[in-house]
């Protein structure tokens, strides 16, 4: 154990006489590099970290009161985005990432919160199914966060210690929570505020814990806990966190939507740390440069995306990121001006003597790991599938003679391979009636050279949804080495859907 | 005076070189910027860098063949009150109109945006207007 510089207690004596030293992280980090670690922690008591992401692990208890006559509502809409009513009578949660009914995801649970704190007005309907103590069936009013007996922020999974970084090696613009990334490793999209991140800063969890009082959305809040999938030694900490939303401030809580992924809630947290021994000063003082994070390839279908390399929030805030031999813009989803402003705030309200640091009730969770879903039941795999030895052709082979072999085999789609079997092209009915239009004569003169496959291993909704992405019918199902193992086609998989009992479909309304 | 125009051509004349007339006759480079093509017209944002009667030239040449011409005097614009400064549209911007400055706040650089729109997508409070 580190020798105690000061106490808890001590600090706030500090903050009542209004003699307290508070940095931002930013400033200490400074500090600590111009006048060295051990002068900077004997001057400063508190550092005061912030981040301002999004965050959808996030959402709201609401009590909406009771009508006359009341009633018991099982489902409710706040502008149409469903409340989670699986509480009693009129209690309800609103998650960031629920959207509307009739807007989709360009509104949503993120929104709802911020027009409450707004204090705009917000238009709540509730259905029940009428019980002797609940009467009423139907309700529907208009509301503003005044009318609400309770509105407490309590965010499942807040301020990540740290944050992948992503990119995209694929053809294909994909839109993630990272934002969007464009194809071919065209940027880098990455979230967190490094040297400012709250939970970073306190990295092994010494000051921090269950009760320790934050700044959360502009107001006062509490760490409830560890947050899920909080991962300490993989300094991917988490922390759950409530509030009094009706303190809150709309500046620090914005509904957001990341095109084509979803709604969500940016939420600012800011945490306090006292400087209570060197370790705790050592940490607060890591600077960008020795924060480091991943960058994940986003466009591999799997939890276990491989990782490019290893790079410095120094270097992500930069703006730009070497990836392989050339330049890579990098943005972030979170924002480091508003992560400076909660961090900001948070020290004027300790040099104000407002806000007073609390000992936590109990220390963070350190041994606990983030595991993942077990898959326990059978999941159709492209292997068993796919038609194994389908009809394939050379580049060299006539129009002629492949139309034929295709309506003999009855087929629409022909693999084109090498001598080795491996493929180099593609050719189906629409590029045998194309090579009649322009008289071609061979294969290697229509065929499609860029061509999308499926491995054997995959399962088939994963090739489904990439059939529909690339708007095609068929792929070819090829080994490590490109050798052509067979094909899969739509026929295929409504073959699968016919035998299942159409259990994967989504039916729509009757 | 760095100008821009929207141009839009009805299906009668879309297959006439009528921009490269302009260019020939002004003697000025149009730069086109953006150009989409739908089923009931085509649709063009060029920029000109000329003095101002050359503009109202190319202007004038254009019209008399049957191109509709739209001055914008504004393209892009930030919500202030909206934007949080994240910086996601920089990575997506291809020309650097949009960079993080001073104080990591956001700047807008009008003279260099192509209107390629990728900044709208991108922004996750929809705090970018752009006009086209």
């Amino acid at each position: 154990m580190d020798e105690s510089l000061r106490t808890i207690g001590q600090i706030n004596n500090k903050i009542a006489k209004g003699d307290v030293v508070v940095l931002t992280a930013e400033e200490f980090v400074k500090l600590a590099e111009s006048s060295g670690l051990e002068r900077a922690s004997r001057e400063v008591d508190v550092v005061t970290t912030g981040t301002f992401g999004a965050m959808c692990s996030s959402g709201a208890f609401l009590n909406f009161g009771h009508a006359d006559p009341p009633i018991k509502m099982t489902k409710a809409w706040l502008n149409d985005v469903p409340v989670y009513k699986g509480l009693a009578a009129v209690d309800g949660y609103i998650g960031a990432t629920a959207f509307s009914e009739t807007k989709g995801i360009d509104y949503g649970g993120g929104h709802v919160i911020e027009d409450l704190v707004s204090g705009r007005e917000l238009i709540l309907r509730g259905e029940g199914y009428g019980t002797d103590c609940y009467p009423r069936k139907h309700v529907e009013t208009v509301i503003t966060i005044h009318d609400l007996n309770q509105a407490v922020l309590v965010n499942p999974r807040n301020a990540y210690q740290r944050y992948f970084a992503a990119t995209n090696s694929s053809e294909r613009t994909l839109y993630t929570y990272l934002g969007t990334l464009l194809p071919n490793y065209g940027n880098i999209g990455y979230s967190g505020s490094g040297e400012l991140s709250p939970l970073y800063k306190d990295r092994d969890l010494e000051t921090l814990g269950i009760g320790s009082r934050i700044f959360l959305g502009g107001g006062i809040g509490y760490i409830m806990g560890e947050g899920t999938q909080h991962y300490p030694a993989k300094y991917l900490s988490t922390i759950m966190v409530a509030g009094d939303l009706k303190k809150m401030n709309p500046r620090f809580l914005r509904g957001a939507t990341f095109y084509k992924y979803g709604s969500t809630l940016y939420v600012g947290v800011g945490i306090p740390i006292p400087i209570v021994n060197m370790n705790v000063a050592r940490n607060a003082a890591t600077p960008d440069r020795e924060i480091y994070t991943e960058i994940i390839d986003y466009s591999v279908p799997s939890v276990n995306r491989p990782i490019l390399r290893r790079v410095s929030y120094e270097e992500l805030k930069s703006g730009k990121v070497g990836l392989g031999d050339r330049t890579v813009k990098a943005a972030s989803m979170s924002s480091l001006r508003m992560a400076v402003e909660v961090a900001e705030t948070l020290k004027k309200w300790i040099l104000e003597g407002v806000f007073k640091l609390s000992r936590p009730v109990a220390p963070l969770n350190k041994d606990v790991v983030q595991k993942t879903m077990p898959l326990r039941r059978p999941e159709p795999k492209v292997a068993e599938l796919m038609r194994k030895n389908p009809l394939t052709a050379n580049p060299k082979d006539s129009i002629r003679d492949v139309s034929e072999r295709m309506v003999r085999g009855n087929v629409d789609h022909v693999p084109v391979v090498d001598e080795q079997n491996r493929l180099v092209g593609i050719v189906t009915t629409w590029d045998i009636a194309k090579a009649v239009a322009i008289n071609a004569r061979t294969l290697e003169e229509i065929m499609t050279r860029k061509v999308i496959v499926a491995k054997p291993q995959e399962t088939v909704d994963i090739v489904a949804k990439r059939m529909e992405q690339h708007d095609i019918t068929g792929l070819p199902v090829v080994d490590e080495e490109n050798r052509v193992l067979g094909l899969i086609t739509s026929a295929d998989l409504s073959r699968l859907l016919k035998t299942q009992g159409g259990g994967v479909v989504v039916e729509g309304p009757a | 005076m760095k100008a821009r125009l929207e141009l839009r051509y009805s299906p009668a004349h879309v297959n006439k070189p009528i921009l490269s007339k302009a260019i020939l006759e002004s003697g000025v480079p149009i730069n086109i910027l953006n150009a989409r093509l739908t089923a009931t017209e085509g649709i063009m944002t060029v920029e000109v860098n000329a003095d101002e009667n050359v503009v109202s030239k190319i202007i004038g040449i254009l019209r008399s063949n049957n191109v509709e011409v739209k001055e914008i005097p504004r393209y892009v614009e930030i919500n202030r009150d909206k934007c949080i400064d994240c910086g996601a549209c920089t990575a997506v911007c291809p020309t650097d109109a949009l960079t993080l400055g001073l104080e990591r706040k956001l700047v807008l650089e009008e003279e260099k945006c192509i209107l390629c729109g990728n900044c709208l997508k991108s922004c996750p409070v929809r705090a970018v207007v752009l006009y086209k």
